[in-house]
């Protein structure tokens, strides 16, 4: 091969370089590009358009279930009489809001409204037996009750200030602020 | 005793630590017994009894069937109800020819064994979480809501009598003496109803939470309860006293491949007199099966394998197995030779 036709060919390469460097910052540009605009569509969409294309769910009760089949967490308005070791209980009150259950499928705790006066609740249950609640009242006044058989204790609080009682098997350990003496008391 | 207040989902958690040691620490290690399972219940398994003659079983769920079993071999033979909602009770008379259930819609479904014909009662307020039919098939009883027990006639579907209970205390327990004279019926209190006059000959206090089961012996002189508040009491019917009072303990529960008992106790669910009267079953949220002597209240036997509550057991016949329903969707039979 002469030094002409070598002169020829190394040309021809650096023509094809250039070629493809052009050819690559082409691509870079596009993708650049296509990002930039697949970019602006979402975060630059109004707000609006966001809000309205999504999905809400509008249904009166959501069971959610463990691998067995039995009933863990069920949202409902109103929530379902309390099932307790396989049979129904009356709840004495329609309530909506989450409920817990055991994998049993007892129900254990609830997180609720009750329907027909605005109390707002949570609770935390033993088998078949309330032993937590913790609640507020429409008017302000809010309690939290712990107990176990005839012992427990319930801290309040209300525009009469705060109250707290505590009992140990049927006795009382402290109150505050102290029980009114009863009318007509011994002399 | 800090083991005795842990939790089994702390025990879980300290086993998979690799703490094993010191789980068992508030518990003792156990065998699994030799059992049967049958399984076929889409849910929890609500109460099962054994059919005269000890050849067949029923037992019905919160999937809404009723099934019918071979007692001897498991097999299932065939759905006496499908789509009936959630089931509570199940309750069969004393030739095995019908069988009557009740659920949380409201119904009381009475099944003919022999052609498997169906039909529904209702009526009462609300739902009943206990059956009860007669020995001689003619009588249905359950709880309405406002707490009165409705008795409805099987063959006519008519209400018939009305035992006036206290206002909306109702109950769930209901059982028929052997000669179908007496109904019992309990909320915590249990009363004993003479079914033709209507009134009540006796009172048995005692149990401090809902009787979740009753059951004869069957020369009908004792009755058994197992209550809520964990537990389990036999009753002297002549003299209306207690005579034996059983507080089972112990929560069952599987971890590390091996089944581990704390030393807590749980409410009561289930209670069962053998044929002979010799011994009483219990059963509950401890997922154990007890068997104790009934005259004395001294601990026989305990049965450990099912996963979740125990909620009925039942004795064959003979004497020679016990079986049980759970939540965990199976009926076990248990050898007791």
């Amino acid at each position: 091969m002469n030094d002409a036709t070598i002169q020829e060919l190394a040309g021809s390469i650096k023509a094809l370089e250039r070629k493809c460097r052009r050819q690559s910052w082409l691509i870079a540009a596009m993708l650049l590009a296509g990002a930039a605009f697949g970019l602006s569509r979402t975060v630059l969409k109004p707000r609006s358009e966001i809000v309205d294309s999504g999905k809400i769910l509008q249904v009166r009760g959501l069971s959610v279930v463990d691998e067995k089949g039995t009933e863990r967490v069920y949202i409902g308005a109103p929530v379902r009489e309390p099932l307790i070791l396989g049979k129904r209980f009356p709840r004495g009150g329609a309530m909506s809001g989450i409920l817990l259950f055991d994998e049993d499928g007892t129900e254990r705790s609830g997180y609720c409204t009750s329907d027909g006066y605005p109390n707002v609740l949570f609770t935390l249950d033993a088998i078949g037996r309330q032993h937590a609640l913790f609640m507020a009242e429409p008017q302000g006044g809010t309690s939290l009750w712990v107990w176990s058989g005839a012992s427990g204790f319930k801290l309040g609080v209300d525009e009469d200030g705060t109250n707290l009682k505590m009992t140990d098997r049927g006795k009382t350990l402290l109150e505050v602020p102290a029980a009114a003496a009863p009318k007509g008391g011994a002399k | 005793m800090s083991g005795t207040k842990r939790s089994p989902a702390a025990a879980l958690l300290l086993a998979g630590l690799g703490l094993l040691s010191m789980v068992r620490c508030g518990g003792r290690a156990v065998a699994e017994e030799v059992r049967e399972v049958w399984e076929g219940h889409a849910g929890g398994v609500t109460d099962v009894t054994v059919l005269p003659g000890g050849e067949q079983a029923v037992s019905c769920g919160l999937d809404g069937t009723i099934k019918l079993w071979d007692a001897r071999s498991g097999r299932l033979l065939k759905d006496l109800l499908a789509g009936g909602g959630e089931l509570f009770a199940v309750s069969a008379d004393s030739a095995g020819r019908r069988i009557a259930a009740t659920g949380y819609d409201g119904r009381i479904w009475i099944v003919d064994l022999k052609n498997n014909s169906k039909r529904t009662l209702s009526g009462f307020r609300g739902w009943s979480a206990g059956v009860a039919l007669s020995p001689d098939s003619r009588r249905v009883a359950a709880w309405s809501m406002d707490g009165d027990i409705w008795i409805f006639d099987v063959d006519s579907g008519d209400r018939v009598q009305t035992l006036k209970g206290q206002r909306n205390k109702w109950g769930m327990a209901l059982a028929w003496s052997p000669d179908g004279k007496i109904l019992a019926a309990a909320r915590s209190v249990i009363s004993l109803w003479d079914v033709e006059s209507g009134k009540t000959v006796r009172t048995l206090e005692g149990h401090l939470d809902f009787v979740r089961a009753l059951a004869f012996s069957a020369e009908g002189k004792r009755l058994a309860s197992a209550s809520m508040d964990k537990c389990v009491k036999v009753w002297n019917l002549a003299e209306g006293k207690e005579s034996v009072a059983l507080k089972p303990e112990g929560f069952a529960f599987y971890a590390d491949g091996e089944w581990v008992t704390e030393p807590i106790q749980l409410p009561a669910t289930a209670a069962a007199f053998s044929a002979d009267g010799k011994l009483l079953a219990t059963a509950g949220a401890d997922r154990i099966v007890h068997v104790w002597d009934a005259e004395t209240g001294t601990l026989r036997k305990e049965f450990k394998g099912h996963h979740n509550a125990v909620t009925a057991v039942a004795f064959s016949p003979d004497g020679s197995r016990l079986i049980s329903s759970s939540l965990d969707h199976t009926i076990r039979v248990w050898k007791l030779d």
